[in-house]
């Protein structure tokens, strides 16, 4: 235990006088995640594409499409065909980046409003004591009153808020502009007649149609996804591999000037080293993913963006990062194995990190990928890191949620340690 | 196991080892041991098979044929007991750059399995013992290079081994550096340490070994005290000649 702990304070004490080390292990991150959130959160393609699938084949329809429409920057495409009740199409075509949002509208919308609208009249001028209530009157209308937006993912949070918004207001005046109608119409026609007192309960607020948003994938998110949400734990999971690149190339300078043939040499086993190695590596990514999460809870705010949301799964987020320290280590010591130099070590290790970030989603989420870039991402561990991450912070996931991805890691650590012990065993033959 | 077996700090039969990818032999067949508070120079060109007879002794390959065994015991059977016995001083300075003198002697101290106060006045006779108490906080590689060199023996030798292995200790070293480490490693020596010494400098060899082994191409030439050896060889009037006569190669200045 004695050399173990040894073997860890003297890594630790290497790596605090690395400078260079430290600066890209620290600075690297937290530099990238506070550009890459402020870029993305600003991002915004000026022209929205909307496709209105409008089953009813009514005046809400219409109505929707006209009010979008009338936006310099909303491009409507509507479809009338039925086929796609459900809006199977129509998330498909957001799935595949064909549109920012799609709002299917179900049939038999504009039949439900004139029920509505029934019920409104006879609700006004029913005496209070005998009128039904506004639920009652929904009961009794019941049929299709949601309308479904499906959005792709890349739309950020204060835009699809804003849509969603505006998409509320266009139906509530259209609400309003036909019950003032009917009321005008009632008055002129003079089939009600207002003797008694108007029953004032007709005109509380109540949305007759509501409005449900839904991500366009097949992700499974419960929480939106935000570019904070995003970007703190992915650009964390990168500081986290690039951590194998220091390790590699002190095994490598362990190699180059004899210290590994001198260790190996003495009364302790290769286990022990690497224990100490390893150990000292999970404490210094520790501290690492820490300040990210910080940076993301309480620096990005700042500048404006929303918080990271931390959530009540701290084992679950414990397990992935640990997890990911040892495929982390373990991919360091292959490279440091396999690499005959520290100038091989210094070029291979960044640019197979940053394509397999790019591949597992650290730069542009998986779920925003083409379907056969999802695809080749599942041999990234960074993709099995972050999914653990969605799982834990988007999915509602716990401990048990992350445990394959888990597995995954942990076995990937095996792998690359295993391959390193053979190389190294094939070096002396 | 004989009286005679129990002197032998070294002992090493018919040590062959074969690497796959070449058709000849790195060393053959090579014998000699080592006796307990010796000297023992062990010399040979580039490529002669010094390295991989030092590596095998020191446990970190095995042999393709033949058998080690250190103070009796079984290098290939036994490699933890041997380790505890030996210590490997490479010729590079085979230390942590970044950490101080005192902080290598600390670790590598610990690796050998000393600890506490053991550890501490160990430490305090190693920097007494090479006169590095002035630098012992100082990071290495902010040291001379004869510093560098010291300390790499000193992490060595802090757990008493009976067995230590200096490959080319002084290379690179000013004469004076050299001279003063060298006086060190003959008191070492004295203290009881037996030392299996390679180095290409024939005046070294000649000035502080008990006993020399030429070898080339993995076979062992010529082995006895470095004066018989000369004596021996009409044409030699020096080890440098005698190393020349029997490799038919210059070692580098």
């Amino acid at each position: 235990m004695g050399k173990t702990i040894t073997t860890f304070h003297k890594e630790l004490l290497l790596l605090m006088r690395d400078r260079a080390g430290l600066l890209m292990l620290f600075a690297m991150p937290a530099v990238l995640v506070f550009v890459v959130c402020l870029v993305q959160e600003k991002v915004l393609d000026p022209t929205t594409r909307v496709l209105v699938v409008d089953n009813d084949r009514g005046v809400i329809g219409k109505t929707i499409s006209e009010g979008l429409g009338s936006s310099t920057y909303i491009n409507v495409d509507t479809r009338s065909e039925t086929g796609d009740k459900d809006g199977t199409n129509a998330k498909k075509a957001v799935n595949q980046g064909d549109y920012q949002f799609a709002i299917v509208i179900p049939e038999g919308c504009t039949e439900f409003v004139r029920k509505r609208v029934e019920s409104f009249v006879s609700m006004v001028v029913t005496s209070p004591a005998t009128a039904k209530t506004a639920d009652q009157m929904s009961s009794d209308v019941g049929g299709p009153g949601r309308i479904i937006v499906y959005f792709d993912p890349s739309v950020q949070g204060g835009f699809r808020t804003a849509i969603i918004s505006s998409l509320s207001k266009v139906l509530l005046c259209m609400e309003y502009q036909i019950k003032i109608d009917q009321l005008i119409s009632l008055g002129k026609t003079g089939v009600a007649r207002f003797d008694g007192p108007i029953n004032e309960d007709a005109f509380e607020f109540s949305p007759w149609l509501d409005i449900q948003e839904t991500y366009a994938t097949e992700f499974g998110f419960i929480t939106m996804p935000t570019s904070v949400q995003q970007n703190v734990p992915a650009w964390a999971l990168f500081g986290i591999f690039f951590i194998s690149v220091p390790l590699a190339g002190s095994l490598i300078k362990e190699r180059e000037n004899k210290t590994l043939d001198r260790l190996m040499s003495m009364p302790v086993s290769g286990v022990t080293l690497l224990a100490g190695k390893i150990g000292a590596y999970i404490l210094v990514c520790g501290v690492q993913f820490s300040m990210i999460f910080l940076i993301g809870k309480f620096l990005l705010p700042l500048a404006g963006t929303s918080a990271f949301i931390l959530g009540d799964q701290p084992l679950a987020i414990a397990l992935i990062v640990v997890a990911t320290t040892l495929a982390a280590t373990g991919y360091g010591i292959m490279l440091g194995t396999v690499a005959r130099t520290y100038e091989q070590t210094a070029v291979l290790g960044p640019i197979s990190i940053v394509i397999a970030a790019a591949l597992g989603g650290v730069m542009v989420p998986v779920y925003l990928m083409p379907e056969p870039m999802q695809l080749l991402s599942n041999v990234s561990p960074f993709s099995w890191a972050l999914d653990a991450f969605y799982d834990i912070f988007l999915r509602g996931g716990d401990i048990h949620a992350v445990v394959p991805e888990a597995a995954s890691l942990l076995a990937f650590s095996a792998i690359t340690i295993t391959i390193a012990w053979i190389a190294m065993k094939f070096r002396k033959l | 196991m004989s009286v005679n077996q129990a002197d032998h700090i070294l002992q090493v039969n018919a040590l062959t080892k074969c690497y796959a990818k070449s058709r000849e032999p790195a060393v053959a067949d090579l014998d000699f041991t080592v006796e307990k508070g010796e000297i023992f120079g062990f010399l040979g060109p580039n490529g002669a098979g010094k390295t991989t007879t030092i590596s095998i002794m020191a446990t970190l390959m095995k042999p393709t044929r033949g058998s080690v065994s250190i103070c009796g015991i079984d290098i290939v059977k036994h490699p933890l007991r041997a380790r505890k016995l030996i210590s490997l001083v490479p010729q590079e300075i085979a230390l942590y750059h970044e950490l101080t003198g005192r902080e290598n002697l600390h670790f590598f101290g610990t690796m050998y399995g000393l600890k506490g106060a053991a550890l501490e006045h160990k430490i305090a006779m190693g920097l007494e013992f090479f006169n590095l108490d002035s630098v012992a906080d100082q990071p290495i590689a902010h040291c001379s290079g004869g510093i560098k060199r010291r300390f790499n023996i000193a992490c060595g030798i802090l757990h008493d081994p009976v067995l230590v292995f200096l490959d080319e200790p002084t290379v690179g070293m000013d004469v004076h550096s050299r001279n003063v480490l060298l006086d060190q490693i003959q008191n070492l020596s004295a203290r009881g340490s037996t030392i299996l010494y390679t180095t290409h400098y024939m005046e070294e060899a000649e000035k502080i070994c008990s006993r020399v082994l030429i070898m080339d191409k993995g076979i062992h030439l010529a082995s006895g005290p470095p004066l018989e050896l000369i004596q021996q060889s009409k044409s030699s009037r020096n080890l440098g000649d005698l190393f020349l006569t029997l490799t038919g190669k210059h070692l580098p200045n």
